[in-house]
Parts: C-alpha cells; sequence; structure tokens
C-alpha cells in the first residue's frame, strides 16, 4: 500500500511544482494516461505528443488506464492533487474526496492581492495586482 | 493497467508510441517541442522590453511559451521572475516591462475568474452586446472553417496554422474569434471548444473567456478587426489582398452597421 499518491494532471507538469514537497513524505507521483479523459476533451493528437513529451523529462510513472480506477487501486491515504480551475480534473477530484482524503497544493501566486476580491473586468483588477507584480515571488515569502 | 514506456532516442520514436497508445487522435505532430528543457530554452530568450513594443506583429518578439505555461512546466511566477532578473538591471523603469508582466497577467485574471465562477467557463457572463441575442448564433461550427476554405484567404491561412502548429499569435486568435462570432454568427462555445481541440496551450479559463471578451459576453463591446488592421499586423507573412478577402475589406463604420445594425459604433 501506498500512503500517499501525488495525482499530477496535465494542467500542473513540473518538477518544481510544490505538490513535490510530498516527495520527502514518501509520497508516489504517477500520471495517468486516460483515454476516455482525452477523448471527451477531442484532444488532437499534436496536443497529446506535447503532453507525452514534457512527461518524459519528468520524475514520474506514467500508467494508462481510468483514472479513477488507477487511483483507487493503490488504496492510498491520501491524494495529493495540483490546483487547476479545469472543470473535469476537477469533477474527478470531487469524486476522489467521496472516498479518500484529498489535498488540492496551489501553484505560488503570482501576484498579492489578498482573498475577497471579485472582479469582473481586468484594468480593476490590474490597479491592484500591478502593486506586487513586478516584485519577485511577488513579495511573498516561501514557507 | 499499464506501466508507459518514458525513454525513447529520437523524437520520432516518441511520436510513434504515441501514435501506437492515442490511435484515436486525430493529425500530426506539431514541430513546437514539448517538456522542461525546450521551455527554459524558450526562457532565456524572452524579451520583455522589445515585447512591448512589437507584441501586436506577426514577427513581434513574442515568447511562444503559453502551451508550457497552460501545462504548469513553468509557471507565471517563474516567468516573471525571469523576465525580472533579465531586464531591470538593464531597464530599471518597470515600465518597460509593462505590456510583458500584463500579458501574465491577464492570465492570472482569468484563472482567478475561473476559481471564483466554475460556472461562467462554458456560460455567457453576460447578454452579448451586439444587438443580437444569443439565440441569434448557431451552435454549428460550418464546415468550411474546420476545412480552412472560406472565402477569406487571410483567415484560411489563420486556421491553416491553427491546425498544423497547434499556437497561434494572440492578435491572430482575436481576428479568428472575431471572424467566428461576429462575420459568421457561431455561439462563442463553439468556437472556443474547436480551438480547445488544436492549441497546444488550450486552457478553459484563457481560452473560454477570452472568446467571451471578443463576443461582448464578457465585455463592455463586440471585439472587430478589419483587413487593414490585418495587413498592417500581418501581411508580410499572410495574404491579405482584396481581392482575396472581400468580406473583411471594409471601414470600421461600414462593418459595424453590416455586423450590428441595431446599434451605433463599437470601435474606438
Amino acid at each position: 500500500m501506498t500512503k500517499r499518491i501525488i495525482w499530477l494532471h496535465d494542467k500542473a507538469l513540473s518538477q518544481n511544482h510544490p505538490v513535490f514537497d510530498n516527495m520527502n513524505e514518501g509520497a508516489k507521483a504517477i500520471y495517468i494516461w486516460d483515454e476516455e479523459f482525452f477523448k471527451k476533451r477531442s484532444y488532437s493528437f499534436k496536443r497529446l505528443v506535447f503532453i507525452y513529451e514534457t512527461l518524459c523529462q519528468l520524475q514520474i510513472e506514467i500508467i494508462k488506464g481510468d483514472t479513477l480506477e488507477v487511483l483507487k487501486s493503490f488504496k492510498p491515504e491520501k491524494i495529493i492533487i495540483p490546483f487547476t480551475t479545469d472543470t473535469q480534473i476537477n469533477n474527478l477530484a470531487e469524486q476522489l474526496s467521496e472516498v479518500f482524503l484529498v489535498e488540492i497544493v496551489e501553484e505560488k501566486p503570482f501576484v498579492n492581492i489578498g482573498s475577497g476580491y471579485e472582479f469582473n473586468r481586468f484594468f480593476k483588477y490590474w490597479n491592484k495586482a500591478k502593486n506586487t507584480a513586478f516584485l519577485i515571488n511577488a513579495n511573498i515569502e516561501s514557507k | 493497467m499499464q506501466t508507459l514506456e518514458r525513454n525513447f532516442q529520437t523524437r520520432k520514436e516518441l511520436i510513434e508510441y504515441v501514435k501506437i497508445i492515442a490511435p484515436w487522435a486525430n493529425g500530426k505532430a506539431s514541430p513546437i517541442i514539448g517538456g522542461n528543457d525546450e521551455a527554459k530554452n524558450k526562457m532565456q530568450k524572452i524579451d520583455p522590453v522589445n515585447y512591448g513594443k512589437t507584441r501586436n506583429f506577426a514577427d513581434g518578439k513574442i515568447t511562444k511559451l503559453s502551451p508550457y505555461i497552460h501545462h504548469g512546466v513553468v509557471s507565471l511566477n517563474e516567468v516573471r521572475n525571469c523576465a525580472l532578473t533579465r531586464c531591470l538591471e538593464k531597464y530599471p523603469e518597470a515600465k518597460n516591462i509593462e505590456k510583458f508582466i500584463q500579458e501574465l497577467a491577464w492570465r492570472d485574471f482569468w484563472q482567478r475568474i475561473a476559481k471564483i465562477h466554475p460556472e461562467w467557463i462554458w456560460s455567457d457572463v453576460e447578454k452579448y452586446k451586439t444587438g443580437h441575442g444569443a439565440q441569434d448564433y448557431s451552435p454549428i461550427m460550418p464546415e468550411d472553417i474546420l476545412n480552412a476554405k472560406t472565402g477569406s484567404s487571410f483567415i484560411n491561412a489563420c486556421i491553416n496554422d491553427l491546425v498544423q502548429t497547434g499556437y497561434l499569435h494572440n492578435h491572430v486568435r482575436m481576428y479568428l474569434a472575431s471572424y467566428v462570432v461576429h462575420f459568421r454568427k457561431i455561439k462563442w462555445q463553439a468556437g472556443a471548444h474547436w480551438f480547445l481541440e488544436h492549441l497546444l496551450d488550450g486552457d478553459e479559463a484563457s481560452n473560454n473567456f477570452s472568446w467571451q471578451w471578443v463576443a461582448s459576453t464578457f465585455s463592455n463591446k463586440p471585439y472587430i478587426f478589419n483587413l487593414e488592421n490585418a495587413d498592417k499586423y500581418f501581411g508580410k507573412f499572410f495574404d491579405t489582398s482584396s481581392k482575396n478577402n472581400i468580406e473583411l475589406d471594409a471601414s470600421y463604420e461600414e462593418l459595424t452597421k453590416r455586423l450590428f445594425p441595431n446599434i451605433g459604433d463599437v470601435h474606438d
């Protein structure tokens, strides 16, 4: 039994993503080559080649199969997933959270504008964002 | 459940392998190479100062990093940090790289909207401001657009770029989206789905909200362009002759009357 699984999806294909901080605690990182997922998206061949080329440069295992079945087969204590706004991936994450403990890990933020703000037009956002957009790491201290 | 191969001697071998594990997928591989190594190469070439001056032109100093950003190979934070490190010593005035940082911020903006309102990704955020209702737009992409056989040489060349490379200059994305929604009266959702199929950087949030920005369902007015504009920025590389682009060859006043007969001027 693997206690922690990092489920890397195709919106976070980087060894630098904070989700890999969990590798120190013995987590296993996998990418699932899910035919049905790709077919639902109508991904063209060129998109799939781009993804596969990127996967081959990562220290992860690439497993072919159904996403939910593959993840369930590990019987993990916890599944760690990089944050994405992708609706289909988030639906899968929600289904997983009904069975397993799921942790969503966000990328380091681009700007520091705090929470609670809602902008419907770019320049309203920009007026706030520009205060930290020109600073290394948006002047946010690493944990 | 099967563990897949990761080691290949050549790109050709890798492409052959993907054909085996994805026999249903249509098309050919893009000349754009995936992976962290290629992303690093592109990062080393970014020119944020000249980007601001030339980004609207076909041969402008754009980075072509978007497929790598979309797949998380590099983050917005990393690209920004790289731009600052490379440029600020040379150009201490932040305004020199404002356009570059702002373009990264557009992606951050769309992601933040999608996080708060995932239900907006595929639905009209606001009403069309074109004088037409949503019901006036077709949900089906016409065959002549899918096959790059429209009446405009310029538009056909843009479509061929999309299908063959999976990458489009941002300005071309706006042209194509405007053509689909406003010149052909197709729902933005149909166009957005078509882009997501092909674009290596096809991201639901950035792509769909940008389509909505062009359509006017997430902006104050529709985005339109004419042949003169296409010729100014892309005439060096594409056929922007009047005789092969009759539909686009009009002033903004004429286009507004033709495309939006129920409202007044929408172009600045």
